[in-house]
This record gives structure tokens, sequence and C-alpha cells, in this order.
């Protein structure tokens, strides 16, 4: 009975979630049909005729290598993964915090647990996010389809990339932009019950911009862009590493937001 | 069932809000809580409604304490503030949304309350577009939709004309028998017009109570 009304109030927060993000998502598929069409105008210069799957999410998710300040060249800001971080960030934006004010608190008397309420945010959050992510595979599936190659295979020859890695890379190229894209969202989730929406999004966007001029651990933006993995030569960011930075954010986000949020007096903020 | 606030205090940056509060209310009653803006009407809703948790005392409601036995109360419809729906669906939608949390009315149900305030279940038009005294009686509706066993209703004439403010009276003395309503109001006339006992807080603290004749 409990899980069931879990259940419902869980469908309730994905069908008004993911409705109230229709634009943005609109905006993602723009953006993701725009860079296959850049990727595959770059292909045809290269006299490449086909690409794979896997080489157009390489191309969406590759940010930058490593920035040396003390190399003299200036820095450049990855425009296109900082747009795709934005619109990632504007997806999980005031969802939470608006429908606490709005129609949460209806909700809230009727499913009688707070807990309730926060982890059916959190699965709202994975579930925008890999709906994003799926947008991109879409996009990258279509085009590699027109260009005749429909498969998961990573030729590195056009990217003059060196692999530093016997495994299978694909398992990095998928995970590590999904995973950390969930981590950094639930962090911003948090941030937006514990301050405002607006701060948490730009909290959130500095961190990334910060962190495609830092490569550092701490700095989690890193594990989103593909060029930075270790198993490629260029970069330094351990896979592993990312891997189990990722689930702890995730876990001590969703923990600390529960603890919060269980505690916390209702009260819109003015 | 009865509501029994006991030695409630809650303090909000230094400020007690709610100041030592101590009322039974019990079934079949309309409470009214007067006072002027900020007195404490709607924090003294949200604490019984389980949106705030009391710096000290306690809120006893039928044999379950507040906070303790359960976050929320086990039956309980409200309007605080002003109401607040998604602003792209109709009324009748918004309140299956909300509905269907509970599972507990169906589709005809939902429609008779909308009826019940006034309004057009069948309507079409988005929440955006209803006036000021539509989105009231909206908030109504969804307050008691689910016959829920206490309701309460934070300046529920807002926005409301003379004959929506008797439709309001009819409807709550029509469903009191074994609920416990409370609703506030800061007109005085109004609030005297809906209740059938009223207490005045100030600054937090339950100054008077009286009963209507």
């Amino acid at each position: 009975m409990k899980n069931s009304l879990f259940i419902r109030f869980l469908r309730k927060d994905l069908f008004l979630g993911l409705n109230s993000n229709k634009t943005r998502y609109f905006l993602s598929l723009l953006l993701f049909v725009y860079l296959s069409y850049m990727f595959t105008k770059e292909l045809s210069i290269a006299e490449n005729k086909a690409s794979s799957i896997t080489n157009f999410w390489f191309y969406f998710f590759q940010g930058i290598g490593v920035y040396n300040p003390s190399s003299g060249v200036p820095f450049v800001i990855p425009f296109t993964w900082i747009i795709i971080q934005v619109i990632i960030a504007l997806l999980v934006l005031n969802y939470p915090s608006r429908d606490l004010f709005t129609t949460g608190v209806q909700s809230l008397i009727r499913i009688k647990k707070r807990s309730y309420w926060w982890t059916s945010k959190c699965i709202w959050n994975f579930v925008t996010i890999i709906f994003v992510y799926l947008v991109a595979f879409i996009c990258a599936f279509i085009f590699s389809a027109f260009l005749g190659e429909i498969s998961l295979n990573f030729s590195d020859d056009f990217f003059c990339l060196q692999k530093n890695y016997n495994g299978s890379i694909i398992v990095i190229i998928y995970l590590m932009p999904v995973l950390t894209s969930i981590a950094i969202s639930m962090v911003q989730m948090l941030i937006s019950i514990l301050l405002k929406p607006i701060y948490s999004f730009v909290i959130v966007i500095c961190y990334l911009i910060v962190s495609s001029y830092y490569c550092s651990p701490i700095l989690i933006g890193n594990y989103s862009m593909l060029l930075r993995s270790s198993v490629f030569d260029i970069g330094k960011i351990n896979f592993i590493t990312a891997v189990i930075v990722d689930v702890l954010v995730i876990i001590f986000s969703a923990i600390i937001g529960l603890f919060y949020f269980n505690r916390v007096d209702i009260i819109k903020k003015g | 069932m009865d509501i029994n606030i006991e030695n409630l205090t809650k303090t909000i940056n230094g400020i007690n809000v709610l100041d030592n509060i101590n009322i039974i209310l019990n079934s079949g009653k309309i409470y009214g809580l007067s006072g002027k803006n900020g007195s404490g009407k709607t924090m003294l809703m949200r604490a019984i409604c389980g949106l705030i948790k009391p710096t000290s005392g306690k809120i006893q409601i039928g044999e379950g304490v507040l906070g303790k036995d359960f976050s929320f109360p086990p039956s309980i419809g409200v309007l605080i503030e002003n109401p607040s729906f998604v602003p792209r669906y109709s009324g009748f939608k918004n309140l299956k949304i909300i509905a269907s949390i509970q599972n507990k009315i169906d589709d005809n149900q939902i429609k008779n309350t909308i009826k019940s305030v006034g309004l057009d279940p069948i309507d079409r038009r988005p929440y955006r577009k209803y006036s000021l005294g539509m989105k009231q009686r909206l908030g109504i509706a969804c307050a008691i939709m689910e016959n829920p066993k206490i309701i309460l209703l934070d300046e529920p004439t807002n926005a409301l004309d003379e004959s929506g403010i008797k439709l309001i009276k009819e409807l709550l003395i029509n469903i009191r028998d074994d609920r416990i309503i409370i609703i506030s109001c800061h007109d005085k006339e109004e609030l005297h017009y809906l209740s059938d006992e009223i207490f005045v807080i100030s600054e937090g603290k339950v100054i008077d109570h009286k009963l209507v004749e």
C-alpha cells in the first residue's frame, strides 16, 4: 500500500517534471542536431565518409584536453561542452523547488512522508539526465545511419588520439558523461533546495568553467570531458577514480538532501 | 477526533512566531483564526499540517503526536496562502493529478467537488487564465475533495464576492459534521459569518477565544 503510494507519487513527479522540460528537451535536440551536422561537415572535409554512433557521441562530449596555464597558450572555454552542461543544468533547475511551493504542499500532505518527496525528486533527476543523453544518442544514431555506419565501434583516427587502455573504451565513453552529469545535477538539486534554484545554477556553471580550466579530480566536471580521461595519452583522469567519486557524490547528495529535507520548515523563501 | 495543541512555540530567527499556544479543537466545528497580517495565523496552520516543526510543545491529533507518530496528519486537506497549481492544466486536470496520489476518489467525485465550489468541471481553460476568485475556489475544492477529517483554509474568502462567500459558508456547514474545519481571515465580519468559535491571535499568542452566536 505504502509502496504503491510512492509509485503513484513518483509517476506524478515524472509526468509533471518531464512535461515542464519539454522546451528544454527541444533545445537539447536542436543542439545535438547542430553538433551532429557540424561533425558530419568536419568528416566530409577530412574525406571520411562514415562515422559510428560512438564517434558522434565522442564529438559531443569530448570537451578539451588538459589545459596547462604555464604553456603561454591562451585558455579557450570549451563552448560546446559548456552549452551542453548549461542545458543539463537548466533541465534540473527549478522543478523540485517550484513543485515544493505549488502542488508540492498538496502532495506532501497526501504522501505523508518527506523522505518520499526527496527520493522521488532524486529519481526524477536521474531520469531527466538519462533522457537528455538519450536525445544525444538518438541524434548520433540517426546521423551515423545516414552516413551508413550504425555501430558502437570507436575509431580514434579521426580525433588523432592514442589509447592507453586495452579494455573496452566504449563503457568509459558512454558512462562518464552520464554518471558525472547525474552527480553534478544531484548537487545542483541539493543547493537549489538549500538556497534557491538560481544560486544553484550559477554555482554549478562557475564550477564547470573552473573544471575546464584546472584538471583535478576534485573538480568533477573534468570527468565528463572525454579528452581528459587517462585512457587517452593526453588525459589525466582515471576512470575508476572518476566512477568512485561520482557515485560518492550522488550518494552523499541524496543523504544530505534527505537529512535536510526531513528537518526543514517548509516556508517559501523570500 | 480532536486536535490538542499544548504549549506550542515556534521560533524563527530569534522571534517567537508562535508563542506558547494552547488550544483544543473538536470535530463538528468551524474554528476561525483572527488576527492582523503577520500575527501567526498562517504559521499555526503550517504547524498543524506538519509543514513547520515546533520549537517546543506538541500537537496531538487523535491518538498520535504530530512529528512523533506521523509527519503529517493522517487525514487533512489544506489551502495555505494562495492556491498554487500547474498553470497550463485545467482545474479538473490539476485536481486529478493531485488526487491520483492517494487514488481515493474517482473523476466523478472530483467533478462534483468542483461543482460544489461553483466552478464548471468541464471548463478546459488552463488554470493560468482563471480569475483570482476561480483560483480560490479551486484551492478550496482541492482541500475538501478527498473528504479529509481536518480542513485548513487560509484566507478562503480572498477574492470571493458576496455570493462566493455565502456558497463557501453553506459548503462548510454541510461538511463540518465529523470534521475539524479551521479557517483564517483578517476580515472580522466574514470570519464571524463563517465560524462557530474564534481564536484571536496577536504576535504569535492566542489572546482571546470567543463563541459566535
